[in-house]
C-alpha cells in the first residue's frame, strides 16, 4: 500500500468521489460561510467607517482648549498622563476680503496639530510656502471670492493680539493654493459658543505674527481619561475654554443612528448565517441519510460512534476551508459593494485579523451546524443503519392506513410530508420567519420613509418671525408687525438661485356660539396651546384650588375674570359667546405640502376653500384635560389626544400620563357642520368693524403625530376675503437645481441681509442628510430583503435538489411502472406549495400580528401595513417560480438517465 | 405469435477510454405467453438485454419492436404509458416505493393509469401471492420474500402482456426464491403473460420453455426445453 489511509485521506477519498452528492452541501457551506463570516466583516466596515466620518467631519482630537497660550499643556499636563498627543491652531489674525463681517480668523497648524486636526482638501494642496493660503469653502464663499487655484487675493487684515485683536489693519495679498471641506461650520453647529473664534482660513507652518501683534493659539489634544481624578483636575484648571468633540450630543446622535443601522444590519447577518446554517444541516443531514448503509457497515466492521463522528466532521472540514477562500472573497466583495453603495464616507480595508476572525467564525458556524446531524449519524446502531426502521416507526406513529384509490402525486407528496415532517416544520418556520423579518423591515422602512419623507423635501430654508409677539387683545384683528411683507417675499426672487417662495398666513377671528363646548373650554383652559395667559386674573390651579377636579376646573374656568374678552363683546356688539381661534392659510398649489395633515371626516375642496364657503377644521376626535402635582411641586398639566386611534399608537410612558386626565370631551362639530366666524376690526375712531361670516366645515383633518390642536385652515386666497394684504407668518424658499451644499451657508447670510431681525432656518442640508438617509436605507433594506430571498431561495431548492438526488431510486422506480414525468414532477410540486404556503403564510399571520403589536405601542407614519405584505407576496412569488423552475430542471436531469441508472445503488 | 422482437440490439459503455459492449447485435423474438430465461454469467450483458427490451434503457444500436412498433419511435409520455399497461417489471431489489403501503405499491399502475381498480382481480392476484396480511404494512415492514411477491402482485396489477424479472430470486434464500419463482410461473401461465426472466441459476432457468445464454453480449446458445416446471 503506497499510502497509509487516515481519517483525513478517507475524507479526502469520499469528497473527490461523490462530488455531485457534495454539491448541495458545497453550496450551503459556501453561503453559511459567506454570511458568517460577513458579521465581523460588516462590523469592521461600520467601525471604520463611523471612525472615517468622525475623523474627517470632526478631526482626531479628543478636545480643543481655546487661549492655549494662556495655558500650555506641558504646564497642564505636571506630569500626569492625561494629555496623550496634542498641536496647536496659531491663530495670527482677522481676515476679510470686502466686507468685514464675513471674514475668518487665520492660523497655521503645527505638524502634530496638523495630524490631529486632518484637515480635508476639496481641492489644491495646504501652503508650502510664504504667500500661500487655503481657505475652506464656505469661508470662501463668505468673502464672496471664487474657488480659483492660484488666485492672488487681497486681504484686510486684522492682527491678533493674544486676546483679542489690534485696531490696526493692512492690506496683504495671498495665493490660493487649496480649497478645504469646511470645518468651522460644523464646530459652529455643534459649539455656537467658539465658532466665529475657529479659523478657517490656514498659511504655511511658522509664518510669524504681523507687528504689534501676538498669536493666540487653540490645542487641539487626545485625552486619557483612565484616571477621573486626573481628569478632573485637569479640568479645574483649563476653566471653561474647552470643549470635548465626542461628548457632543448632536454627533453623539447622529454617530448613534449609525451605529444602529450598523447594529441592525450586523444582527440581520448574523440571522441570514443562522438560516443557511440550517441549510448547511438540511444538506448534511440528507447527504448522511444517503450514507446510512455506509455507516451501518462501517459501524458493523468496529467503527466507534466518534470515529464516525470524525470521518463524516472531517469532511465537512475539509469541505470548509475548501470552500472559505470563495465564500470569503464573495463576503468581503458584497461588503466592499454594500460600502461602495453607501456613499464615500463608508471605507471596508479589513485588517488581517478581521479576516482570520471571518473565517474562524464561517468554520465555527458549518462546524456547529453539521455537528447536528454528525451526533444522529453516530447515534446510529449498525442495524438501525443498515435496514431503514425510520420508516416503520413513522408508519406506526403517523398510523398509516392504505388507500383504495388515490392520486399517486397527491398520496406520494402526502406521505413524504409524513414522513419528513421535522424537515418540513424546519423548513416552515425558516419561510415564516423569512417571511416575518422581510415583512417588518419593509415596515419600518415604509414608516420611516413616510415620517423623513413628511419632514424633508418640503423647501430648502424656511424663514418665520423672531419674537413674534400676540396681539394684547387677540379678539381684534391686527397686522402682526414681525410678519414678513408680500413686497419682502417677491422681492426675494431677486436673489441668485431662488426659484419659489411660498408661505402661510395667519389671522384670528372669533368664532360665534350660543353655548361654549366643554371641548373648545379645554381647549380654553389649556389657552389653545399658545394664548397662554388667556385668563386675566388668579391661577386656576393654586394651591386653594386643588385637588381638582372636572366639575372645580369647569366651575373655576367659568367664573374667571375675563375683563378684555367683557369689554370686546360688548363693544362688538356680540350676544353670543365667542372665542378667538387662529386661521392659517397657504396657497392653494402648496396647500397639501404645507398643511399635509390626514383627513378624517369630509373632502377637501380647494376650489370651495378659495371661494371661502367651506373651510377645514385641523381639530382631534377627542381630547383629555390632565392634572397631576406632585408634592414637590412638580407636576404635569395640558391637553391629551384621546383619540381611540391615536391611543393605539400612544408610546407607553404618555399612555401612563392619561391617568391623571380629569376631564375630557369630544370634538362636538362635523365636516357639514355651520360655522360664524367674525372678524373686528379697529376704525381710526377707535370704533370697531364687524365683519360676520358663515362658513361650512369641508373637513376635519388631523396631523398624524399624536394631534392636539384647534384651528383652523384655508387657502391664502379665501383669508384675503377677510382681510387685505395679510402678511406672511412663515415663508419657504426653494432654491433651483444649480444650488450647491456648498452655498448653503452663503444663502442662510444673503437671506439673513434680506430679511432682516427674521430667523433663518436652513432645511437644505437637512434634506440633503435626509434624502442620504433614505438612500442608504433603501440600499440597507432592499439587500437585506434581497439576501433574505436568496437565501431562502437557496436553502429551499438545497432542499428539492438534495431530495430528488435521495429519490432517485423511487424515482426510478415510478417511472418503471409508469409513471410520467409530468406525474412525478406534480408530486414534488405539492410539496413545495404546500410547504410555501405554510410558511409564508404563517409568517404573513405572524407580521399581521406583529403590525399590531407594533402599532399598539409606536406610532407608524401614516398607513404602512401594506407595504409590510408586499415583500411576503412577492417571496410567495419568487420562490414559487424559481423553485418550480429548479424542480423541472431536477427532475429533467433525473430523467434524463435511465431508469436503470435511476434505480441503481449509487 | 411474436410479441415483442428485436433488431440487432447493441448497448456499448464508456469505461474510462474503452468501450465495453454489454450487449453485441442480438436479434430475437419472443411469443405471448412463453417463458424464456435469458442465463449466463456475470457481466454478460443479460441484465442489460433485458432492460433494453423493455424500455428502461435506449440501445446505442438497433431497435426493439412491441406490438409492430418500434420502441424508439415512442415519446417518453407513451413509453410511460406502454410501461404502466403493458410491461411489468419485478427486480432483484424489489423496488418498492418506500412511502407507499404494500397495498399501494400493488395499486400503482392502475392509479398511475387512471382506471378504478379490479378489486377482485387485485384480490386474487394478492391471494394467490399469499400476502393477504401483509399489504397494509410498508415495505420497510415486510421481509424480502413478501417484499418481492409484492413487487410481483404490482407487476401484474393491470394485467401486462410481457413480465420483465431481473434475478427476481437473487435476494431471496433458496426456500423464499423458489416460492416466488413457482409463483412467477404460475401468475404468469395462468393469466397468459409472457415471462422474460433473468437468472444466473441454472436450475431457475432450466423451468422456462426457452433458455438464452449469453456471453459477452452474444446470444450464445437459444434452447427451447419443452420442460415445463411444475406449477405451484
Amino acid at each position: 500500500m503506497k499510502h497509509k489511509l487516515t481519517i483525513n485521506r478517507l475524507a479526502w477519498n469520499t469528497i473527490k468521489h461523490r462530488k455531485k452528492q457534495y454539491t448541495v452541501l458545497i453550496i450551503s457551506i459556501v453561503l453559511a460561510m459567506i454570511f458568517s463570516s460577513g458579521v465581523p466583516f460588516f462590523l469592521s466596515c461600520m467601525g471604520a467607517s463611523l471612525e472615517q466620518m468622525q475623523f474627517k467631519r470632526l478631526g482626531r482630537q479628543d478636545q480643543f482648549l481655546m487661549n492655549a497660550q494662556d495655558h500650555p499643556m506641558e504646564q497642564l499636563q505636571q506630569n500626569k498622563a492625561v494629555i496623550g498627543s496634542f498641536g496647536y491652531l496659531h491663530t495670527l489674525s482677522y481676515i476679510w476680503h470686502e466686507d468685514e463681517q464675513r471674514g475668518t480668523e487665520l492660523a497655521w497648524m503645527d505638524e502634530r496639530a496638523q495630524e490631529l486636526y486632518f484637515p480635508q482638501l476639496k481641492q489644491g494642496r495646504l501652503p508650502e510656502k510664504s504667500g500661500e493660503i487655503a481657505i475652506e469653502q464656505d469661508a470662501l464663499l463668505r468673502m464672496g471670492l471664487e474657488p480659483e487655484l492660484g488666485a492672488n487675493v487681497t486681504f484686510q487684515v486684522r492682527p491678533h493680539d493674544g486676546a483679542g485683536h489690534l485696531e490696526q489693519v493692512f492690506e496683504k495679498s495671498y495665493t490660493l493654493v487649496g480649497v478645504l471641506e469646511n470645518r468651522r461650520p460644523i464646530y459652529e453647529r455643534f459649539f455656537y459658543k467658539f465658532g466665529s473664534r475657529f479659523p478657517a482660513a490656514f498659511v504655511v507652518r511658522g509664518e510669524p505674527t504681523e507687528i504689534g501683534g501676538k498669536e493666540a493659539q487653540i490645542a487641539l489634544f487626545q485625552l486619557d481619561e483612565s484616571d477621573p481624578t486626573a481628569v478632573n483636575e485637569f479640568y479645574s484648571k483649563t476653566k471653561d475654554d474647552r470643549f470635548k468633540l465626542n461628548r457632543d450630543a448632536n454627533y453623539a446622535n447622529e454617530a448613534m443612528e449609525q451605529m444602529k443601522n450598523g447594529r441592525m444590519i450586523a444582527f440581520l447577518s448574523l440571522l441570514l448565517a443562522f438560516l443557511t446554517c440550517f441549510s448547511v444541516m438540511n444538506a448534511f443531514g440528507t447527504l448522511l441519510k444517503e450514507r446510512t448503509a455506509q455507516i451501518g457497515m462501517m459501524r458493523a466492521v468496529g467503527a466507534t460512534r466518534r470515529q464516525i463522528f470524525w470521518i463524516f466532521g472531517r469532511e465537512t472540514l475539509l469541505l470548509a476551508l475548501i470552500s472559505s477562500p470563495v465564500s470569503l472573497g464573495i463576503s468581503l466583495g458584497g461588503i466592499a459593494l454594500y460600502a461602495r453603495f453607501m456613499g464615500d464616507d463608508f471605507v471596508f480595508s479589513p485588517k488581517k485579523e478581521v479576516l482570520g476572525l471571518g473565517i474562524l467564525f464561517g468554520l465555527l458556524c458549518v462546524m456547529a451546524a453539521a455537528m447536528f446531524p454528525l451526533l444522529s449519524a453516530a447515534r446510529l446502531s449498525p442495524m438501525q443503519a443498515i435496514r431503514d426502521v425510520s420508516l416503520s416507526r413513522k408508519m406506526r406513529r403517523g398510523k398509516i392506513r392504505s388507500c383504495k384509490t388515490f392520486s399517486m402525486p397527491r398520496l406520494l407528496a402526502k406521505r413524504k410530508r409524513i414522513f419528513s415532517k421535522g424537515r418540513s416544520i424546519l423548513v416552515c418556520l425558516i419561510l415564516t420567519g423569512t417571511t416575518f423579518i422581510c415583512c417588518m423591515c419593509a415596515v419600518g422602512f415604509g414608516s420611516s420613509l413616510k415620517s423623513m419623507t413628511r419632514s424633508a423635501g418640503k423647501s430648502d430654508y424656511m424663514i418665520y418671525p423672531i419674537n413674534a409677539r400676540l396681539p394684547e387683545n387677540s379678539f381684534i384683528c391686527s397686522q402682526n408687525e414681525s410678519f414678513m411683507t408680500q413686497a419682502q417675499r417677491l422681492a426675494s426672487y431677486d436673489i441668485p438661485f431662488v426659484e419659489n417662495v411660498y408661505g402661510t398666513k395667519e389671522l384670528y377671528v372669533n368664532l360665534l356660539m350660543n353655548e361654549v363646548p366643554k371641548f373648545l373650554r379645554l381647549f380654553e383652559i389649556n389657552g389653545f396651546g399658545f394664548q397662554v395667559g388667556r385668563y386675566e386674573t388668579g391661577n386656576l390651579f393654586s394651591p386653594e384650588n386643588l385637588p381638582m377636579t372636572e366639575e372645580k376646573l369647569l366651575e373655576l374656568a367659568q367664573a374667571q375674570e375675563r375683563r378684555v374678552y367683557t369689554e370686546t363683546k360688548a363693544r362688538a356688539g356680540y350676544e353670543q359667546e365667542a372665542l378667538s381661534i387662529a386661521v392659517r392659510s397657504a396657497d392653494s398649489e402648496h396647500f397639501n405640502t404645507l398643511f399635509p395633515y390626514q383627513v378624517v371626516e369630509g373632502k377637501i375642496d380647494l376650489d370651495a376653500l378659495n371661494s371661502g364657503s367651506e373651510i377645514l377644521l385641523r381639530a382631534p376626535g377627542k381630547i383629555g384635560f390632565l392634572y397631576h402635582m406632585e408634592p414637590d411641586g412638580s407636576g404635569l398639566s395640558g391637553i391629551r389626544n384621546m383619540d381611540p386611534e391615536n391611543l393605539k399608537k400612544m408610546p407607553g410612558e404618555q399612555r401612563k400620563e392619561l391617568d391623571y386626565v380629569i376631564s375630557s370631551a369630544e370634538n362636538p362639530f362635523h365636516a357639514g357642520d355651520e360655522l360664524t366666524l367674525s372678524i373686528l376690526s379697529e376704525e381710526a375712531d377707535g370704533s370697531l368693524h364687524r365683519i360676520d361670516r358663515k362658513v361650512r366645515i369641508g373637513a376635519i383633518v388631523q396631523d398624524p403625530y399624536w394631534e392636539t390642536s384647534f384651528e383652523l385652515l384655508t387657502t391664502n386666497k379665501a383669508l384675503e376675503s377677510f382681510a387685505q394684504d395679510l402678511p406672511y407668518s412663515i415663508l419657504y424658499v426653494d432654491c433651483s437645481e444649480d444650488f450647491s451644499g456648498e452655498m448653503d451657508m452663503e444663502m442662510q447670510n444673503v437671506l439673513a441681509a434680506e430679511f432682516p431681525g427674521k430667523g433663518i432656518v436652513s432645511t437644505y442640508e437637512n434634506n440633503r442628510s435626509g434624502k442620504n438617509t433614505i438612500r442608504q436605507m433603501a440600499v440597507s433594506f432592499s439587500s437585506l430583503i434581497a439576501v433574505l430571498f436568496a437565501v431562502c431561495i437557496s436553502l429551499i431548492n438545497n432542499g428539492i435538489t438534495a431530495q430528488i438526488r435521495q429519490d432517485r431510486r423511487s424515482i426510478g422506480t415510478l417511472r418503471a411502472v409508469g409513471a410520467s414525468q409530468r406525474e412525478i414532477t406534480q408530486c414534488y410540486r405539492l410539496q413545495i406549495i404546500h410547504t410555501l404556503l405554510w410558511g409564508i403564510g404563517g409568517g404573513i399571520v405572524c407580521a399581521l400580528a406583529g403590525m399590531r403589536v407594533m402599532s399598539d405601542r409606536m406610532y407608524f407614519a401614516g398607513d404602512p401595513f401594506w407595504m409590510g405584505l408586499v415583500p411576503a407576496f412577492a417571496l410567495l412569488a419568487a420562490l414559487l417560480c424559481i423553485c418550480l423552475v429548479n424542480l423541472h430542471i431536477q427532475v429533467k436531469k433525473v430523467s434524463r438517465q435511465s431508469i436503470v441508472d435511476n434505480i441503481r445503488e449509487l | 405469435m411474436t410479441i415483442i422482437e428485436c433488431h440487432d440490439l447493441t448497448k456499448e459503455y464508456l469505461s474510462g477510454e474503452n468501450t465495453i459492449k454489454a450487449v453485441d447485435h442480438i436479434s430475437l423474438s419472443f411469443e405471448q405467453g412463453e417463458f424464456c430465461a435469458i442465463t449466463g454469467p456475470s457481466g454478460s450483458g443479460k441484465s442489460t438485454f433485458l432492460h433494453l427490451l423493455s424500455s428502461l434503457e435506449n440501445p446505442t444500436a438497433g431497435c426493439v419492436v412491441y406490438g409492430g412498433k418500434k420502441l424508439s419511435a415512442y415519446s417518453d409520455n407513451q413509453l410511460s404509458i406502454l410501461r404502466r399497461r403493458r410491461f411489468g417489471f419485478v427486480f432483484q431489489a424489489y423496488n418498492l416505493v418506500q412511502e407507499l403501503t404494500g397495498y399501494e405499491n400493488i395499486l400503482l399502475p392502475v392509479m398511475l393509469d387512471h382506471k378504478t381498480p379490479d378489486d377482485k382481480y387485485l384480490n386474487m392476484l394478492i391471494h394467490m401471492l399469499g400476502v393477504e396480511n401483509r399489504v397494509g404494512h410498508l415495505p420497510s415492514a415486510l421481509s424480502g420474500g413478501q417484499q418481492q411477491r409484492i413487487a410481483i402482485a404490482r407487476a401484474l396489477a393491470n394485467r401486462p402482456s410481457i413480465l420483465f424479472a431481473d434475478e427476481p430470486t437473487g435476494n431471496l434464500d433458496g426456500k423464499s426464491g423458489r416460492e416466488v419463482l413457482s409463483l412467477l410461473k404460475y401468475v404468469s401461465k395462468q393469466l397468459g403473460v409472457t415471462l422474460i426472466l433473468v437468472t444466473h441459476d441454472l436450475h431457475v432457468a432450466e423451468q422456462a420453455e426457452r433458455i438464452l445464454t449469453l456471453e459477452d453480449g452474444r446470444v450464445v446458445t437459444d434452447t427451447k426445453s419443452g420442460v415445463i416446471g411444475d406449477e405451484a
